[in-house]
């Protein structure tokens, strides 16, 4: 989502729950740690915004190490995934 | 990709760091932000704001947690719990001073000693500056039949062993002293006399001029100078090389100067090439000391094989010289530093010892202390604290003040880096160089730290071992630490035991040390200028030259005004410099070479007696009549004359001094004078024996001049009256017989000094170990003293509960110390003066000291357990 543009936590928690068709639940409070060691780990940078809203709010972005990062894990987890995905299958077959 | 995430980490830990608050404040608005935007959502859901608010703040499963979390992501927990952990500490130091400053003094007394010996250390076992230091070897003769060991060579076994061919160059030299006179000045300079080869061996370069030409090895008047003779003689001049001065008498040219490093076998600042002589072709004249620089392509063990070889084909070729010797090598780092090696180790092994003693006074004393912290650690634990978390704080905690103790183990460590520097000690080449650096600052600093861990670790480990429960349970178990108690009793007893024993130590080196200081030395030592001459062979050849130009010296000496008496000797009375002699009886069948007594012997003018104001006890003095063609006589002093011929008389009876002296007739006794300390200490009590310089010759003399009034302003009127005779002498030591008396007796205070230092230390600690002992055990039964007391036990028979404790480790520590000092003490016979080793007021004044200090340590916590409150013992304990 990141990957996208910049965002705060709240509309993140929002986005997070419409994209996963609510199937995803992160809740309210776990998001912000996991946004904070991701930002301290250098994978997202943060600064302070005028949200919608017209309120000071911390949009993350993602930094191009992140980015980076970001590809990286997701090569991982579509090996991953499609593993799980042939052993299912099989396990049907 | 790695530096750009790396330096925004970076930054980011950076504002955690030093904006935390910032940063919180930051995490509080951006949870807040998002707080309000559930808040909303609700209300927009239809619910009122205040069960939107509360619905919000579930949805965050706790709030501060989440905070807290965030917080964690930072990942500079570590770093604030340690500055957390030290303010803890710091705030900790402060609530009991007097235990901080205790522990602080210890420590940093063991650490500062430690790090001054590493500096001193650092210095003195400093690699040499030679180029390849480990091909330079000494040349020793070794003959264990004669008992050489390490012994000199002559110069046609050096050049045989030159021609051996396992050598690039191999050199000699021989150790001595200069005359040196440049323009209207003349001193006395050490100096070596060196052969071809030497310098060479060395390799280490001039910084100024040149080494010594092959003509000049041979023949020359050629002078290298230290760099610190540059300085001190010339101040640096540059234009120093290619400088006239006279040495002995002769003008020589200084043709370089040596770098600061340059290795130093004794006190040489000059160098000059040995001039050839009659002994050069005497293989039994030993007395040179050879270097040499091994080939490239000789190993050591290579080499040591084949001078091996040389040395049995010269056995063979030479029996009578050579016979039973063999060469040996020794690499020459070894040779300058195999003194220091064994001094170091015996320093080092004494300061390391004083360490670990420390640290385990200190631990105990933080055993005792998380004891009685035990409590507070236990609601810690009690409140979520982990143990390991515990652990840390506490580790921090005795870290910092290792720390502290650190920073003022510098004084210490300053204060004895000085007195090192100080001492001259030969043993410690270069010693005078040692600092304070940036190493031995590291040192200190990583002693430090290794020292806290040492103190530390298992207190901290130990009090948080704890169970909580059992720590906060209204009876703590008692007998938790009983192991614990005796191992610390028994080790307390030791410590009591070891102190006593130096403390005996100390008090009969101070009463000898008292005794030598009050008691008359045979002579009076007031009111005597003394000052020293040394004539070199080159300008005064014959015997009756050097004896002509003392006595003209002498004679002028008597006419200056204000002088009563003049005379000269060839060694004065506690001098460091003595000669000694195996004395044998003409007449008598010869002893073994180990049954010869050995005696003092000394050369003197014939008034030497009278201006040193020394009793004639039997027979005559000497007069300017025992001359060398006259018949030859000897003084002793009374205790010779007892030793040897008891219950006779000695005048007429004959001695001789070595088996090719001449026999000499006693003609005289003369009252004892007090023994050089170094002498007594190395050989016991020896006797005394006086020659007339007229028939022992000596070319190197002390003046004393007894004078009226201030005899130090004598010193510039003798310079004149020596330059007057001839300027090429210098006059050199000029001191007062006071001060040469006192220097005489620099050993027997400087062991005095280390004696006591270590028995008041070793008293010091053996205090604060009982301290810690009694402390703890009081911690222990706190709630048993308010039981007692509130069932009316008076507040003087608690102190007296815990008051025996102590005195029965003394007891104990005591009298096995006293059974120590009596077995120990029996060592120090030889040096002690006026004093039996079992001298009562010692072992006395020793056990008195240790009551004394004893007592004070468990009166503290004594008094600490009359205080204890009955209601508060009762109720919370």
């Amino acid at each position: 989502m990141l990957a996208l543009e910049p965002l705060n936590g709240w509309a993140i928690s929002q986005r997070l729950k419409q994209v996963s068709g609510d199937v995803l639940q992160v809740s309210d409070g776990s998001l912000y740690p996991a946004l904070h060691k991701l930002e301290q780990q250098g994978w997202i940078a943060a600064e302070w915004k005028a949200s919608e809203h017209n309120r000071r709010a911390k949009f993350y972005s993602l930094t191009r190490s992140g980015r980076r990062q970001l590809d990286r894990e997701a090569a991982h987890w579509r090996r991953l995934a499609n593993a799980i995905s042939h052993v299912v299958r099989l396990n049907q077959a | 990709m790695g530096l750009e995430r790396w330096l925004r980490v970076l930054r980011l830990r950076a504002r955690s760091l030093f904006r935390r608050r910032e940063v919180d404040r930051e995490l509080d608005d951006e949870l807040a932000y998002h707080v309000e935007r559930l808040i909303d959502a609700q209300v927009a859901r239809g619910l009122s704001p205040a069960e939107a608010r509360r619905a919000s703040l579930a949805a965050m499963d706790g709030l501060e947690l989440r905070k807290e979390e965030c917080r964690d992501a930072r990942g500079t927990r570590l770093v604030e719990d340690l500055v957390r952990d030290v303010r803890d500490g710091w705030r900790q130091a402060r609530r009991s001073a007097g235990f901080v400053l205790v522990v602080t003094a210890v420590l940093a007394l063991a650490i500062g000693g430690n790090t001054a010996v590493f500096s001193v250390a650092h210095v003195v076992l400093a690699p040499l500056p030679i180029p390849n230091a480990d091909r330079v070897v000494m040349v020793w003769t070794e003959d264990p039949a004669r008992g050489w060991h390490q012994f000199p060579a002559s110069m046609p076994d050096m050049q045989d062993w030159r021609a051996g061919g396992v050598f690039s160059s191999l050199g000699a030299f021989k150790e001595g002293g200069f005359n040196v006179r440049r323009v209207d000045r003349t001193d006395r300079i050490e100096g070596l006399s060196v052969t071809a080869g030497l310098l060479e061996a060395l390799a280490v370069p001039p910084t100024r001029g040149r080494l010594f030409t092959a003509d000049e090895t041979t023949a020359g008047n050629a002078v290298l100078i230290s760099d610190r003779l540059w300085q001190d003689l010339f101040g640096h001049d540059p234009g120093v090389v290619g400088q006239q001065i006279v040495v002995d008498g002769s003008s020589s040219t200084i043709v370089g100067v040596l770098p600061a490093g340059f290795p130093r076998f004794g006190h040489e600042d000059m160098y000059m090439p040995l001039r050839a002589s009659r002994a050069d072709t005497n293989r039994g004249d030993r007395s040179l000391n050879v270097v040499g620089r091994l080939r490239e392509d000789v190993s050591f063990a290579a080499a040591e094989r084949r001078m091996t070889e040389v040395s049995r084909d010269l056995a063979n070729r030479y029996p009578h010289e050579d016979g039973r010797s063999t060469a040996t090598l020794q690499p020459v780092q070894k040779a300058l530093v195999q003194d220091a090696d064994g001094l170091l180790a015996l320093v080092g092994g004494a300061v390391a010892c004083a360490l670990v003693i420390a640290c385990a006074n200190v631990a105990s004393l933080l055993i005792a202390r998380g004891r009685a912290r035990r409590r507070e650690l236990a609601i810690r634990t009690a409140l979520g604290g982990g143990r390991w978390r515990l652990m840390r704080q506490l580790l921090t905690e005795y870290l910092l003040l290792a720390v502290i103790a650190g920073a003022v183990a510098l004084i210490p460590a300053w204060w004895g880096v000085r007195a090192f520097t100080a001492s001259h000690l030969d043993e410690l080449p270069n010693a005078n160089l040692a600092r304070l650096d940036l190493t031995a600052l590291a040192f200190n600093f990583a002693a430090a730290l290794v020292t806290g861990v040492l103190c530390g670790a298992v207190p901290a480990w130990l009090a948080c071992r704890g169970d909580a429960y059992d720590a906060l349970r209204s009876t703590p178990t008692v007998d938790s630490g009983r192991l614990h108690q005796r191992l610390r009793s028994f080790f307390v007893v030791g410590q009591i035991a070891l102190t006593v024993m130096f403390l005996v130590a100390g008090g009969l080196m101070g009463r000898s040390l008292l005794h030598v200081l009050s008691e008359s030395p045979g002579y009076n030592p007031h009111g005597v200028l003394t000052m020293r001459l040394a004539l070199s062979d080159m300008q005064y050849s014959s015997p009756e030259r050097q004896l002509a130009f003392f006595e003209r010296v002498v004679e002028r000496a008597r006419e200056l005004p204000g002088v009563i008496d003049a005379s000269a000797a060839q060694e004065l009375p506690t001098g460091d410099d003595l000669h000694g002699s195996g004395l044998l009886f003409p007449g008598q069948p010869e002893p073994r070479l180990e049954d010869v007594p050995l005696v003092l012997n000394t050369s003197v003018l014939p008034d030497y007696f009278h201006t040193m104001q020394m009793p004639l006890i039997r027979g005559r003095l000497m007069t300017s009549l025992d001359a060398a063609d006259a018949p030859p006589v000897a003084l002793i002093d009374e205790w010779t004359a007892a030793r040897y011929w008891p219950g006779r008389s000695a005048i007429g009876q004959r001695l001789q001094l070595g088996r090719t002296q001449p026999s000499r007739e006693i003609v005289g006794v003369v009252g004892d004078v007090e023994a050089p300390v170094l002498v007594r200490f190395l050989k016991g009590r020896v006797g005394q024996v006086y020659l007339p310089l007229g028939q022992a010759p000596a070319a190197r003399l002390s003046l004393v001049i007894r004078g009226v009034g201030d005899v130090a302003s004598l010193a510039a009127p003798m310079r004149e009256i020596v330059r007057g005779v001839d300027p090429d002498q210098p006059v050199f030591n000029v001191q007062t017989l006071v001060a040469v008396r006192s220097a005489g007796q620099r050993t027997l205070r400087l062991v005095t000094e280390l004696l006591n230092g270590f028995a008041i230390a070793a008293l010091v600690l053996a205090a604060i170990g009982l301290y810690g002992t009694i402390a703890y055990d009081v911690a222990q039964r706190t709630r048993e003293f308010g039981l007692r007391m509130s069932l009316g036990a008076q507040p003087w028979a608690v102190m007296a509960l815990v008051l025996r404790q102590g005195s029965a480790l003394l007891a104990i520590g005591g009298c096995l110390g006293i059974v120590a000092a009596l077995l120990a003490t029996r060592m120090l016979a030889s040096v002690l003066y006026g004093v039996p080793a079992t001298d009562p007021v010692a072992f006395a004044g020793a056990l008195g000291l240790l009551a004394a200090g004893g007592l004070l340590a468990s009166y503290v916590p004594a008094r600490r357990a009359t205080r204890v409150d009955p209601i508060l013992a009762l109720r919370c304990d």
